[in-house]
């Protein structure tokens, strides 16, 4: 059985505006120890699929459609309220929430209370699901920093008093207190220069393998993704475009937008090409373009893009893309 | 803790340096004001030469200006006020009366209204939207916005005259307090009654005009602490929403209320002279209100002294709740 | 450096001019920010527009119809009987409180006389409570008809053993004498005695037929010394003796002066003497001047005639019939006629005085004349008219002298107030547009009224506001009587008096007849205050929307007018505290240093001291005034506004672009003008609306507790005055509507400043 499965789900937000369409029809799924990364460019929906799985949403969040089925069973739908807004603290999702599935945020810059001291959040985040005594915590703490990598002496630090890279490192020992079977982390390197990034990576990594943990990395940089994950998710627009092995959707693309993206980045060994950037912008949720919603910026873009919705399409190689034309883009033709 | 240490230091020698300076400008002022206060001394036939003498020893009116203003301060800081003209007796008697009278009304509105408007500011900022949102707000900002002696005056006129629920003004008065309650005023607990039951209508409105601006002020700033990202890690973590909500969010959010506390403590015990005044409640405004009509100059001088004092030694509580709760400042 | 400096500052003002203007669209999507704003246009525009929105001027006053309540009785009379003027009789005279009442007598040809007796205790119809009418025929005395002259000559003041107790006027309702004629005969008579005893204490054929009957002035209760009784002591006994009355009838050539004791009833009036009896020419009517005032010789009590060729000549007691002294009344050299009887002067506190009014040729002079130097004080002096009514004067030495004067063919009157010195107050403009018939002031209530010849009445303020333009002053037409031949006069109190020192306006009552209607109306001259008048239509017409203070000033008006005063301080006080405030947060966050450490004290010490304390001791040393109030204002506001700006400013100061700029070469002055104010305006733009706010909550505080400027119209001042003046309890519309206006306006600015702050801190948007 497959540790997490996603079904069909659709997350819409309620404005002032009208409805922001975040997230539609998004199916995946995630065995133990697989590590999924989630890309796309900002605003297209990512970060609130990645949130959505343990439900951190905001009270404006409506659950449309789908099922988020964790080790057999489906903890969203009963989560649904009436009107189609989740009932953010119920119990039994409190629950599943760190022992289960944990988090890194971005950037950390924020994510720990400023007016408390990190030991004791760490601690928080351990006696919220078992019944230790606070010394038996604290020392699960040190055991942790020292497998980040912090000095013991800094648990009773305040976060103010932690460096950037530290307080990254501390968020990632946080995640980790109950070995979790899922850690969802956001943008765990973007706030970091390289040689952190390598290092936390490869962190993550180890621990991951040691603890057979599986991952979801939601991030814009697909780099980091090439490294260290299994699948890959490409989202645009609130849709995942294109899913699959991650070498698969790497190697042979069959989705123009997932095309169009990993030309944009420069090869180093490859033959020195033009930097193919996508023309455009990504569209507004609010109004989202009809049909297929990259049509308006796809370079294969046909009458049928602009009218109807494209299908899942699966690829002899084991992918699946968002495209009417998706074998012929994998081929290269059809420009 | 060390550094907390430090940071208390600190603000102690700060509230000095600031008591210094704006006592010294006390000594401006009533510099500046016309005429002798030991005129109206002299006027009186009353007063025997050894007052006169003692006076002016005092206050070394023939002395120049810088004797006169190191008597001044040095007076002042020992708290040796002198005599009232207007009163006929000693300043520190009067204020030591009429100084509690202040404090227990402004101080318990000043509380009650901080814990009130907590309170409702955090609910109703957690349950956005609804009526009770909207009415809230809409009340506050009127609340907020009005001039404290206008809504006294309303009171007054619903509570005391048109419903006769409460007295019309004073601090004590047994005779009223007797036929309202129909008690024979001898009961252990009728002092008590009688003291509660005058102050009862001010601080009613002094509470209902101080709890719009917490109100208001914690609705924002929880609003604001909650799209921070620690809310998120809390809720994360599994936390339930009273958790979340109270240990994180309000916990950050009281900071803003705390400096809050720093900028409205001068404006609340000054507006005390307009407040007492409405209510006729003895306390230190209404005497120094008497005390300027009257032009009685150490009575005034010493009441703004004191009532300086007050403030800064509040807003030195506040800087010190603040440096307990934000350790940020403590460094 | 100088043209760098102006064109920075140029362009920090067009930079502020596109950011106003972007600000002003962004507000448009803040509903907080819009509300805001629309309450300050709203404000703004009352303002501005004050003179043609308010429904009344500033200094309006509503008029004494709508502001006292003025009570009104009528009495009935049966017309076709023929009675002429009433006459009235107050039985207590000099003392309101000492229980007396009003007989009102009306008597006819055929020799009938009714009385009515009113009097006043509570609110009931005084003529209920006084519970008495008499009717008499003097026939049944066997006197014969035409019965004229009717006098009611009052009670005096009893002497008791000691001044200490009260005095008495006898029953103070059965007292007081009847005196008239009936044919030739002239009698004196007691009312309240019935048959058998006799009511006829005094009668007398005379021989000739008198054009004037008059009684001295104390007797008539004109004066406001009662008729008092006196206690003369001899060596062995003493006894009570008095008062002396004197009685003139006065025919063109002949004078007979009665005199007589007469206290009240108990005593009967002793013998009736001849003072006078003697052929004279007089031209006017005679004076019977009696002035009780212990601080001057009685020199003064007598008889004054007016004779031919201008001579004045005065008889007393003492002289046997020949006049002690005569006086001769010149203009221009040649003698004057006397044009209207004399006026008195009736107050016991100081000078005795008579006004005699004489003319010749086209000038006419009234001269003042002191009767015990025996010397004139001075005259009054004019052309073109003839004071023909006699001049007035009752409590303050004024005297109100009407001239008929010949306009262009209308004839008209005017009223003028004279001193006593015979100098003309120019203040007081008493023009009627008809020829006054009657004129007399009720000056303790502050009117003066006239009767004109076709039986209107006029009226006038006797003291005005020093704001009432010239044009507002003057006397104007207030009711019809509804005949020529009404009566209109003043008569005084219920409680029986009709001039004295303590009487109060309200108890001051006038009554008009008319013989030809069938009913006497009285009412009071000012009526009692209503005090703040509830909104409403009033009878002079006006409507008052929200009602009227305690003087009377239309709420509406004084709000919308106070609305200027709220704006001015609130933003001038916010405009040059943002002004100093800001350019000591961008010196002090931009250089730092000494001036930063210098600029955190201040701003501790402001707020540290307490506001309005420190304000009070300010007022009471700079003075009431607006300007003081901003000045205090901006003092203690800066502080808080540079704090934020200096924040601003410092952590603007890391930006990359002021690195730039300072690489590119750009001056200090050029860098703080043009590229850190522009982005700290908005900061200072969200303080300065909060600041209004709070400044405009001041000025109310301060003029509440009597600070503010007294003259000037604001919301403060509304409150300051509905406390003192007691009535914070009983008119809400008064109450309510400034107070709501501080609100509302204030709340405006506040809002603005958070719809601003939105702007900025977009977090605080709802999604």
């Amino acid at each position: 059985m497959a540790l997490l499965e996603v079904k069909d789900l659709t997350l819409h937000f309620k404005v002032n505006e009208g409805w922001v369409y975040a997230v539609e029809d998004v199916n995946f799924t995630l065995e133990s120890g697989e590590t999924l990364g989630l890309v796309g460019e900002s605003g297209c929906g990512k970060t609130t699929l990645g949130y959505g799985i343990s439900q951190l949403l905001p009270d404006n969040a409506h659950v449309k459609a789908g099922r988020v089925i964790f080790k057999g069973q489906d903890i969203l739908t009963p989560s649904v309220k009436k009107n189609g807004t989740l009932d953010a603290y119920r119990p039994e999702i409190r629950k599943l929430r760190w022992k289960e599935i944990s988090m890194i945020f971005q950037g950390a810059m924020n994510a720990f209370n400023p007016v408390q001291k990190v030991g004791d959040q760490i601690v928080e985040a351990i006696r919220t699901h078992e019944k230790i005594t606070a010394q038996e915590a604290e020392d699960r703490v040190a055991e942790l920093y020292k497998l980040v990598g912090i000095p013991k002496d800094r648990i009773d630090n305040y976060p103010h008093e932690y460096s950037g890279g530290m307080r990254q490192r501390a968020m990632i020992a946080m995640a980790l207190v109950h070995n979790p079977s899922l850690i969802i982390a956001d943008e765990p390197t973007t706030a970091l220069d390289v040689i952190m990034q390598r290092r936390i990576l490869t962190e993550i990594e180890n621990i991951q393998k040691k603890f057979s943990m599986a991952m979801i990395i939601i991030t814009h940089d697909v780099s980091v993704v090439a490294n260290v994950a299994d699948k890959i998710a490409v989202m645009y627009a609130g849709r995942i475009m294109e899913y699959g092995d991650v070498m698969d959707v790497f190697k042979r693309p069959a989705n123009p937008y997932t095309k169009a993206l990993f030309g944009g980045f420069p090869n180093l060994k490859g033959e020195r090409k033009r930097l193919a950037s996508i023309p455009g912008n990504p569209p507004s949720l609010v109004e989202p373009p009809s049909g297929c919603r990259f049509h308006p910026r796809c370079k294969y873009a046909k009458e049928i893009c602009k009218k109807e919705k494209p299908p899942v399409m699966t690829l002899p190689s084991g992918q699946l893309s968002l495209c009417h034309f998706a074998a012929e883009v994998q081929s290269g033709g059809g420009a | 803790m060390a550094k907390m240490g430090r940071y208390v230091a600190g603000r102690l020698v700060q509230g000095l340096v600031t008591m210094l300076i704006v006592t010294s400008i006390i000594f401006i002022l009533f510099e500046a004001m016309p005429g002798d206060p030991l005129d109206k001394f002299r006027a009186n036939p009353a007063t025997t030469e050894a007052d006169m003498a003692r006076l002016e020893r005092l206050y070394g009116l023939d002395q120049p200006l810088h004797v006169r203003y190191f008597r001044f301060m040095g007076n002042m800081f020992t708290f040796n006020f002198g005599d009232s003209y207007s009163k006929g007796a000693p300043v520190s008697d009067l204020i030591v009366q009429k100084a509690p009278r202040t404090l227990a009304l402004f101080g318990t509105g000043a509380i009650l209204s901080y814990i009130l408007g907590v309170a409702i500011g955090s609910y109703i900022a957690w349950r956005r939207g609804g009526i009770a949102e909207g009415s809230i707000i809409t009340s506050s900002l009127f609340f907020y916005n009005m001039p404290s002696f206008w809504i006294g005056l309303i009171m007054i006129w619903v509570f005391s005259y048109y419903w006769q629920l409460f007295p019309l003004g004073g601090f004590t008065g047994m005779e009223e307090t007797v036929a309202q309650f129909g008690i024979t005023g001898t009961e252990s607990y009728a002092g008590l009654l009688d003291f509660l039951w005058h102050m009862a209508l001010p601080l009613f409105v002094e509470v209902l005009i101080g709890i719009a601006g917490v109100i208001l002020l914690m609705r924002t700033s929880l609003l604001e602490v909650m799209r921070e990202d620690y809310i998120l890690t809390a809720k994360a973590k599994g936390l339930t929403e009273r958790k979340v909500r109270i240990k994180h969010a309000n916990r950050n959010a009281y900071l803003p209320i705390v400096t809050s506390l720093t900028l409205t403590m001068a404006s609340v015990l000054g507006g005390a002279v307009i407040f007492e005044q409405v209510f006729s409640y003895p306390g230190m405004g209404l005497l120094y209100l008497e005390a300027l009509y009257n032009q009685d100059t150490f009575l005034s001088g010493a009441i703004l002294f004191i009532l300086s004092l007050l403030v800064i030694i509040a807003n030195l509580i506040a800087d010190l709740l603040y440096g307990f709760l934000d350790p940020r400042v403590r460094m | 450096m100088v043209t760098n400096t102006t064109s920075a500052l140029k362009t920090l003002a067009k930079n502020t001019w596109l950011f106003t203007r972007k600000t002003l669209a962004l507000i448009r999507g803040s509903k907080l920010g819009m509300t805001g704003l629309g309450i300050i246009f709203a404000f703004a525009f009352m303002a501005l527009f004050a003179p043609w929105l308010a429904p009344y001027k500033v200094a309006f006053v509503a008029p004494a119809e709508d502001i006292f309540d003025i009570e009104r009785i009528q009495l009935d009379y049966p017309v076709s009987d023929g009675y002429h003027r009433m006459v009235v009789g107050p039985t207590t005279p000099g003392e309101s409180s000492m229980g007396g009442g009003v007989w009102f007598i009306l008597a006819n040809s055929n020799g009938t006389i009714i009385m009515d007796y009113a009097k006043r205790a509570s609110t009931e119809n005084p003529f209920d409570l006084g519970n008495m009418s008499l009717t008499l025929d003097i026939a049944s005395y066997g006197l014969q008809p035409p019965l004229s002259n009717v006098l009611y000559i009052s009670p005096a003041r009893g002497y008791n053993s000691t001044f200490a107790m009260a005095p008495t006027y006898g029953e103070r309702r059965e007292c007081g004498l009847l005196a008239f004629m009936a044919n030739s005969t002239f009698v004196i008579l007691d009312p309240f005695k019935d048959y058998p005893d006799s009511p006829i204490l005094f009668q007398e054929d005379i021989s000739f037929a008198p054009v004037w009957i008059n009684q001295d002035t104390t007797s008539g209760a004109n004066m406001f010394n009662p008729p008092t009784q006196r206690k003369i002591t001899t060596m062995w006994f003493s006894t009570l003796y008095g008062p002396i009355r004197y009685i003139n009838l006065a025919s063109e050539d002949h004078i007979i002066t009665y005199s007589f004791e007469y206290c009240w009833n108990s005593r009967g009036i002793g013998d009736v003497t001849r003072l006078l009896d003697k052929d004279l020419t007089i031209t006017e009517e005679p004076l019977a001047y009696t002035f009780e005032n212990s601080r001057y010789r009685d020199n003064t009590t007598g008889i004054y005639i007016p004779t031919g060729n201008g001579t004045m000549e005065f008889y007393n007691a003492t002289t046997n019939g020949d006049p002690e002294y005569s006086l001769q009344f010149n203009i221009n050299g040649a003698a004057a006629e006397f044009t209207a009887p004399f006026g008195y002067f009736r107050s016991p506190d100081s000078f005795p005085r008579l006004y005699i009014p004489t003319a010749a040729d086209d000038a006419f002079s009234v001269a003042m004349y002191d009767p015990s130097s025996r010397t004139m004080k001075g005259w009054f002096n004019g052309t073109g008219g003839s004071v023909e009514i006699a001049p007035t004067s009752a409590v303050t030495g004024n005297v109100y002298v009407t001239t008929n004067l010949a306009g262009d063919g209308t004839p008209y009157s005017t009223v003028e107030r004279i001193n006593e010195y015979g100098t003309l107050d120019e203040s007081f403009l008493g023009n009627m547009e008809t020829v006054a018939a009657t004129v007399f002031p009720v000056e303790q209530a502050g009117l003066i009224y006239a009767l004109d010849e076709n039986g209107l009445v006029w009226a006038s303020q006797t003291v005005f506001s020093v704001d009432t333009p010239y044009t507002d002053r003057g006397m104007s037409e207030k009711f019809s009587t509804g005949s020529p031949q009404a009566q209109f006069d003043y008569f005084g109190s219920f409680g029986g008096t009709q001039f004295s020192t303590t009487m109060t306006p309200s108890e001051m009552y006038n009554m008009f007849y008319n013989p030809d209607e069938d009913s006497m109306i009285i009412f009071q001259a000012t009526g009692t205050s209503l005090g703040a008048l509830p909104p409403g239509t009033y009878p002079s017409g006006n409507r008052y929307y929200l009602g009227t203070d305690n003087v009377g000033h239309d709420i509406l008006t004084l709000l919308i007018y106070g609305s200027r005063i709220a704006l001015f301080v609130g933003l001038t006080a916010a405009f040059f505290s943002v002004v100093v405030g800001t350019l000591v947060g961008l010196v002090s966050g931009y250089y730092a240093g000494t001036i930063d450490v210098l600029l955190m004290r201040a701003t501790d010490i402001a707020l540290s001291i307490p506001f309005l304390p420190i304000v009070l001791i300010w007022s009471q040393i700079r003075g009431q005034s607006i300007w003081n109030i901003v000045i205090i204002l901006t003092i203690l506001g800066w502080p808080g506004i540079a704090r934020v700006v200096r924040a601003q400013t410092m952590s603007l100061k890391e930006r990359a672009f002021i690195d730039a700029a300072r690489v590119s070469g750009s001056s200090d002055t050029k860098i703080i003008l043009k590229h850190m104010a522009p982005n700290v305006l908005p900061f200072t733009f969200l303080y300065m609306t909060l600041f209004v706010a709070g400044a405009i909550l001041t000025e109310a505080a301060l003029s509440y507790l009597g600070l503010g400027d007294p003259k000037a119209v604001s919301w403060g001042n509304m409150l300051s005055t509905i406390q003192t003046s007691g009535s914070s309890l009983i008119a809400p519309w008064w109450l309510l509507p400034p107070g709501l206006c501080i609100t509302i306006l204030s709340l405006g600015f506040y809002l603005l400043g958070r719809g601003v702050d939105e702007i900025i801190n977009p977090r605080l948007r709802r999604r």
